[in-house]
């Protein structure tokens, strides 16, 4: 599960929560999740009965094809195909913008029937409270201008990792890169 | 509705072309001495001890040319090990934390890159932000971060506080 233990448990205290996906578990993959959610489809729901789907990281964004996300608008497409109800989802994402984008897909849908949806920058992937211990800041330990992490490979950061060198910033700020060759340069990325 | 298919290898989002970079891929990796080239594990993923050598982290996130705010792991860690930052990412990121209650950093570096919607402009606007604030003396620096100290304990304090905040607001 990628959203916290406090954050299902306080779903589980309100909703009953016939399953709970992550779409890391399909990536890309939209057959997996129309047999997934075909398992849990009932002739009725009750108000409270709920489907969690945790929609981090994987979306898939190119205004020149559509003005929402590809794996969102999947999804709701199999909900549809499967003809169980929207309000029977909880979306959790770390999105901030979803809401707007699942108006824009069921425009044409009853404004009654929505699923709910959740916008977090908490989940377990990126935070850990217990992890973290609390620095003194001495401001006089502070012998470079600045530092990046800049990570894997990906255009944007090529373009600052360039910026810094041409305008001879690499001696005031330290640098971690990963260069093209490295094997995630290859996979398809958020 | 249909299920659209589309070839997993061209679904990425940093497809960007910009007016004023320099894009070309760097084909090797590059780890400057005065940083440990340790892998990205718990002890370095969520907080650095290291950082309290640097003045500014200049967060490189996950994306860039994106609809939304988009925040990770990169940028919690300059709030976790105290240290001002300016985020090379999706517009209004800076406006999201402090929706979270987080404070920034407007004193001490202009952060006007934020509200930049255009991601060619917003590359312009991020890096000279970030070239004026590196180019000032190292002491003028310590000043800077000095002065923002209270910001960076209560950066850090609500961290810590960031999951019962947004469990606080949840209308469920």
């Amino acid at each position: 599960m990628i959203i916290t233990k406090k954050y299902y448990d306080k779903l589980a205290s309100v909703y009953n929560i016939l399953d709970a996906i992550a779409f890391k578990d399909f990536h890309n993959n939209f057959d997996v999740l129309k047999d997934r959610l075909s398992k849990i489809k009932q002739e009725e729901y009750n108000i409270n009965d709920k489907v969690v789907i945790e929609h981090f990281d994987l979306e898939y964004y190119d205004k020149k094809i559509l003005n929402f996300g590809l794996f969102i608008y999947n999804t709701m497409a199999i909900i549809k195909e499967l003809d169980i109800p929207y309000f029977v989802f909880v979306f959790v994402t770390n999105h901030f913008g979803l809401q707007q984008q699942v108006d824009k897909i069921l425009k044409n849908h009853p404004t009654g029937d929505r699923p709910k949806i959740i916008e977090t920058i908490v989940n377990n992937q990126i935070y850990n409270s217990n992890l973290v211990e609390n620095l003194p800041i001495n401001a006089q330990d502070i012998k470079h201008a600045g530092l990046s992490m800049i990570g894997q490979p990906r255009i944007h950061r090529f373009a600052l990792y360039n910026y810094l060198k041409n305008n001879n910033l690499l001696d005031s700020i330290k640098i971690s890169i990963r260069g093209s060759s490295n094997r995630y340069y290859l996979l398809p990325r958020i | 509705m249909v299920i659209l298919k589309t070839d997993p290898h061209v679904n990425y989002n940093d497809q960007i072309t910009l007016k004023n970079g320099d894009m070309s891929p760097l084909q090797y990796d590059i780890i400057s001495d005065d940083i440990p080239g340790v892998p990205n594990q718990d002890s370095t993923r969520y907080q650095a001890d290291f950082y309290k050598y640097f003045g500014l982290d200049i967060v490189a996130e996950t994306v860039f040319d994106f609809p939304y705010p988009f925040i990770t792991e990169k940028t919690f860690r300059p709030i976790t090990s105290k240290r001002p930052f300016v985020i090379v990412g999706a517009s209004h990121s800076l406006a999201l934390l402090r929706s979270k209650n987080f404070k920034t950093f407007d004193m001490i570096i202009d952060e006007s890159y934020d509200s930049i919607t255009d991601y060619s402009d917003r590359f312009d606007s991020v890096t000279f932000s970030i070239k004026k604030f590196v180019t000032q003396p190292i002491e003028k620096i310590r000043l800077d971060v000095q002065s923002v100290s209270s910001i960076l304990d209560h950066n850090f304090k609500t961290y810590l506080e960031l999951e019962d905040i947004e469990l606080s607001q949840l209308n469920l």
